[in-house]
């Protein structure tokens, strides 16, 4: 195939086609049977390994489909359908009335009430005890992306890391992570936050300090976000002065949650 | 793994418990991502069903093997149909009402499953990848300029990234068209 046909599609899957480019284009995909082929290949890796994307079916005379939905026509997959249907009406159920859980909302109801009580008493009566309580409120987990990416479902080992931090098993996670970070040069930013995250919730304050260290020195996409973590952990150690220069920092070079250490500088 | 092969038959046998501890042991998770991800408690229910279903058959018509956990081939395979969904949804310019799994259905299904085949071939022959090339072309797949690949990477010049990625792209081609399963998955 000629380099400007190749050129051609590697602009149209990254969006990078003019108009008229746009139209030479087209008119090759209806006259050009070589070129369609190369076209469906491309935008196949495009959409299968771009973690965001999909590639969706487009040719609904494959025998395979065919085969598949006679399948799930059958007496068979209905039986299956229905059975899933009961379970999963069933499982909603008994999720909403467990006991537990209405306990756990009544409690995490009252928790926030106090919440809001502590944080407004010292907003305007600062001391040096409120900040670990200020590390608690700002510290939020769900923040941090998965640690397995859609490319890695046959990593055993990051699903049995988020298993154990999802569980709050932190000290069983440390040693998991590092084994990750030992083993595995990709994706490792995430893997060195929750690490961190791990030591910091299990009081392992000057730990967890060198591991986001770690991250602020490397050059991945999420170092800086390095400097967020710090000022939490600065927090949880009752050391003010010190969170606030991080936030400070934070906050004139628009870094990672960059509003929120404006928010929580206020408070300081 | 026997624990996967347990799910499995479960799932295809109708084992009532079995299929029961899939749901104790996965559906929150995938609860918590789809609702993360603009979706509704329905939403989760109905991918989670979807996709009960299509791994059953899949298993039944194919006798595939799941070498992962099981646990994180489902939530993986939930996270799909959920980033399919949503794509589905920007292309249809009406929403569709989900009142049953199978009736109208069967062939979304089929289609489902079978580009979850297909991403799944496409995973393998991109994890037989060297980890350099495996880095500088996801950010390509990603659609990141070619500057910044080459900032990343200490590369001398935008040349070099393009030389780079043409050849991953090659390897990346020669395997996954080596593999037996493309030729039925490639013009679907």
């Amino acid at each position: 195939m000629k380099t400007e046909d190749k050129d051609l599609i590697e602009k149209k899957l990254r969006e990078q086609l003019s108009l008229e480019e746009e139209e030479s284009f087209s008119a090759k995909m209806e006259s050009d049977e070589e070129f369609r082929q190369a076209y469906v290949f491309e935008k196949q890796l495009f959409e299968n390994l771009n973690d965001s994307d999909w590639n969706l079916t487009e040719n609904l005379s494959s025998t395979e489909i065919k085969e598949y939905a006679k399948l799930f026509e059958s007496e068979e997959a209905r039986k299956l359908a229905d059975q899933l249907k009961i379970i999963t009406t069933e499982h909603r159920n008994s999720a909403a009335m467990q006991p537990n859980r209405q306990r756990l909302y009544w409690i995490s109801g009252l928790a926030a009430t106090l919440l809001i009580v502590l944080v407004s008493v010292f907003v305007f009566y600062p001391k040096e005890g409120s900040t670990s309580q200020l590390y608690s409120t700002y510290l939020d987990v769900s923040e941090v992306p998965s640690m397995i990416p859609r490319g890695d479902h046959e990593d055993a080992l990051r699903i049995k890391a988020q298993g154990l931090f999802e569980n709050k098993k932190y000290p069983e996670a440390i040693p998991v992570f590092n084994e990750i970070l030992n083993s595995q040069t990709e994706d490792v930013a995430t893997v060195l936050i929750y690490k961190g995250i791990a030591q910091m919730e299990s009081g392992q304050l000057e730990n967890a300090m060198t591991t986001f260290n770690q991250l602020i020195e490397s050059n991945w996409l999420d170092a800086s976000k390095g400097y967020w973590y710090k000022a939490l952990i600065y927090l949880k150690k009752g050391e003010r002065q010190k969170a606030v220069e991080i936030l400070e920092k934070i906050k004139s070079e628009s870094l990672y949650n960059a509003t929120k250490a404006d928010e929580l500088l206020e408070e300081l | 793994m026997g624990e996967n092969k347990e799910y499995l038959e479960a799932l295809l046998t109708g084992n009532n418990s079995g299929i029961k501890k899939i749901y104790d042991q996965c559906f929150d998770n995938v609860k918590k991502y789809i609702m993360s991800n603009g979706g509704q408690l329905a939403d989760a229910e109905d991918v989670f069903q979807r996709v009960l279903l299509e791994i059953a058959f899949r298993y039944k018509k194919e006798n595939f093997e799941i070498k992962s956990d099981f646990k994180g081939y489902l939530f993986i395979a939930c996270r799909n149909s959920w980033i399919r969904e949503i794509k589905r949804s920007k292309k249809r310019v009406t929403s569709e009402l989900k009142t049953d799994l199978i009736d109208g259905r069967a062939e979304e299904l089929a289609m489902e499953l079978l580009e979850q085949k297909r991403w799944e071939l496409f995973q393998e022959g991109f994890a037989q990848l060297s980890a350099k090339c495996r880095e500088v072309l996801k950010l390509y797949f990603e659609k990141v300029p070619f500057g910044k690949i080459m900032d990343a990477f200490n590369y001398s010049s935008e040349t070099v990234v393009r030389q780079r990625i043409f050849k991953c792209k090659t390897k990346l081609k020669e395997i996954i068209k080596k593999n037996k399963n493309y030729n039925s998955l490639k013009e679907l």
